[in-house]
């Protein structure tokens, strides 16, 4: 009889959990099946963009959470908006491949006409859903080059432009001459990132020494913040941090009055959170791709590609911070300005993943055979 | 090896010990009174939700920390209506519980909390005097308020479970509870206060993330340190003052890490092969300290002789 009582509570404890884990993914579940998205009616000939469409994506992160999350999800929200979509749901904070795979194709199954995963390192979870729903449309970015079902865009960043141009930043404001980077994963396309500004800092000034740590993590604030305090130990006053909301953990060390002065986050512009520290934010577009895909679907100009998104797309700016930007003298500016141009008109290369995607693979390339 | 770099690797791994501290000497209190809380990392995740929200509201890091002892007292009473009224199994109990907060803190943060607030946190306290040593003024006599704070809860808890009539019955029914139940005491009623008392402190450790992280939260803010905690008490071998010396231990290797990595010769190694150390280091010193042994009546549940099971 007690027992009977206890396995209820605990079946109704687990039932709670399902919800609340459930609740997690889709925010507000109204997906009914009713809207006839009309597959590929109007849009033939030319101009008529497609209204009603069903945009779901797909984010490690939330929202609003002033990073990667929140740049991805104005993205579709925005770009909805502005193609009339009847729904655009966010599903936030996955993490693993069958997180990902599992959503995605719930979104499929309920009648979504495109579904945008942006996290890069889940593409066979793309490629697995898009195979199993071939009537809908999957975007995916920060991917690699490989197969693609005939149902997926991919595109990818030149990140490494914006974070070679942070890297001439931060190299004409050392003091110590010494520079630092904090990743959250060793793979190809982060270690580009890190390695991108490593080689900016080079073409400027050869003399720099680096340290680049790995930590393991996108948000674990106390492991970046000793990360940084090492850093900081062997002279290093200025970080680039390639890892997500854990960035915090090293503005807060930053604002501690050390020898780090200064640090560049990625993503998104982050002066709000720590606005004495950030010297500048790399930023990519990231609205931009993911709306990319939303006008693909709408003006039925999709395309199954992959395609590598630069300068020319908004892929790799600066974007400087009220409070520290008067500490960043003209000729700074002006030298990231001319790095900006000679990258878009092609004069000057950032090598891509081939070439700088592993860890300390910069150090080998003389920056002044760069220039073409 | 510069001095600067010894300081910093002693320093982050001070600072880096104590949310895992705060949990293992809560977490102590129940393993000697024969419970054992796998719960503990759910536990930390309501402290450090708490306290974010409470910091967000107020402002105030001392309401941020003292937010988590009302928490944790809930949880506990909670946990241990589960382990010790209903008598259901721990470590399962445990597990629900985990999944449980980690669901119930990120939906309420999403409701309340995101939106990547200012980075903020508590300054280390100099002590007048003793911060300008070398070397052990920055390690022991820089830190926040909360690292001391662990440190005398630590002793506190010691002198609690080793001098005093209650750390006798709780660790006498940790041991031998139909025993301590023949000689009269309430072995359900102990229980209970050793849950009403450790779950505030696991909840603190929880807070402390908070409040010396950054000041925000983020979903499975804690990420296994409630867990490590669990490794860090049998480490200690349930005692409160070798647990300080284990999560020291423990902080200190995932400090040494990111050292390593550009570390002359040691840099040369993957950094993969530093990123496991702190968990390499815990098994090894869990292998080393194979005498220790969990007092006999850890994770049973506790039955009256001649009542049926719960």
């Amino acid at each position: 009889m007690r027992l009977k009582r206890l396995w209820a509570l605990m079946a109704l404890l687990a039932i709670v959990v399902l919800v609340v884990g459930a609740g997690c993914g889709d925010d507000d579940d109204d997906s009914g099946g009713g809207g006839d998205s009309g597959g590929s009616g109007e849009s033939s000939g030319g101009g008529e963009a497609k209204t009603g469409m069903k945009i779901a994506l797909l984010t490690p992160g939330t929202g609003d959470d002033g990073s990667w999350g929140q740049a991805v999800s104005e993205g579709a929200k925005e770009y909805g908006e502005k193609y009339g979509a009847e729904q655009v749901e966010i599903a936030e904070n996955l993490d693993t491949p069958d997180q990902y795979e599992q959503q995605a194709t719930a979104f499929a199954q309920a009648g979504f006409d495109l579904v945008v995963l942006a996290n890069g390192s889940v593409q066979q979870a793309t490629q697995r859903s898009a195979q199993q729903y071939p009537d809908t449309l999957f975007g995916e970015i920060a991917v690699e080059e490989g197969a693609l079902a005939d149902n997926i865009s991919a595109a990818n960043g030149k990140w490494q432009n914006g974070t070679f141009l942070a890297g001439i930043v931060a190299a004409m404001m050392t003091e110590t001459n010494k520079l630092a980077t904090i990743g959250g994963f060793d793979f190809p396309a982060l270690t580009a990132e890190m390695e991108g500004f490593v080689l900016g800092a080079r073409y400027v000034n050869p003399d720099i020494t680096f340290q680049r740590t790995y930590i393991n993590s996108w948000t674990d604030t106390g492991k970046a913040r000793a990360a940084a305090e090492a850093q900081q130990s062997r002279g290093a006053d200025i970080i680039f941090s390639a890892t997500d909301q854990a960035t915090q953990g090293i503005f807060q060390l930053a604002q501690g009055g050390g020898t780090l002065k200064y640090v560049i986050p990625q993503y998104f512009n982050k002066c709000d959170q720590a606005p004495d520290v950030v010297l500048t934010s790399v930023l990519y577009n990231l609205q931009g791709i993911v709306g990319r895909f939303v006008e693909m679907a709408a003006e039925d100009t999709w395309k199954n590609e992959f395609v590598e998104l630069g300068l020319d797309f908004g892929v790799g700016t600066l974007e400087y911070c009220e409070g520290t930007e008067g500490d960043i003298p003209d000729d700074v500016k002006k030298a990231v300005e001319d790095a900006s141009k000679k990258i878009t008109d092609g004069t000057l290369v950032v090598p891509g993943l081939d070439e700088i995607g592993t860890s300390g693979s910069a150090d080998d390339i003389d920056p002044k055979s760069l220039e073409q | 090896m510069n001095d600067g770099v010894f300081v910093a690797i002693l320093t982050s791994g001070f600072a880096l010990c104590i949310p895992i501290l705060w949990a293992a000497v809560g977490e102590v209190i129940n393993e000697r009174a024969g419970i054992l809380n796998v719960g503990i990392e759910g536990v930390m995740l309501f402290g450090a939700f708490a306290a974010a929200i409470t910091l967000k509201e107020s402002d105030s890091f001392v309401l941020a920390f003292l937010v988590a002892l009302p928490v944790g007292l809930i949880a506990g009473a909670v946990l241990a209506w589960f382990y010790v009224t209903r008598g259901t199994d721990q470590i399962v109990t445990g597990i629900i519980f985990n999944l449980f907060a980690l669901g119930m803190t990120t939906v309420l943060y999403d409701e309340f909390l995101t939106g990547a607030g200012q980075v903020r946190g508590i300054d280390g306290i100099d002590v007048p005097g003793l911060a300008d040593l070398p070397v052990i003024g920055p390690v022991l006599f820089d830190q926040t308020v909360v690292a001391y704070a662990a440190v005398l809860v630590a002793v506190v808890v010691f002198l609690l479970l080793n001098r005093t009539w209650l750390g006798l019955y709780l660790r006498g029914i940790g041991e031998r509870p139909r025993a301590g139940d023949t000689a009269g005491l309430s072995v359900i009623r102990l229980r209970y206060i050793a849950l009403l008392l450790a779950c505030p402190l696991v909840a603190v450790g929880g807070a402390t993330i908070i409040i010396t992280q950054g000041g925000n939260f983020l979903p499975n803010v804690t990420s296994g340190q409630g867990f490590i905690a669990l490794a860090v008490v049998v480490l200690g071998r349930f005692n409160p003052l070798w647990i300080v010396g284990g999560a020291f231990l423990f902080g200190l290797s995932t400090a040494l890490q990111f050292q390593a990595q550009n570390l002359g010769f040691l840099a040369d190694l993957p950094a993969q092969l530093w990123l496991a150390m702190p968990y390499i280091v815990t098994i090894i010193a869990v292998v080393v300290a194979k005498s220790a042994q969990y007092p006999a009546a850890t994770a049973i549940p506790y039955t009256k002789p001649g009542t049926s099971a719960p």
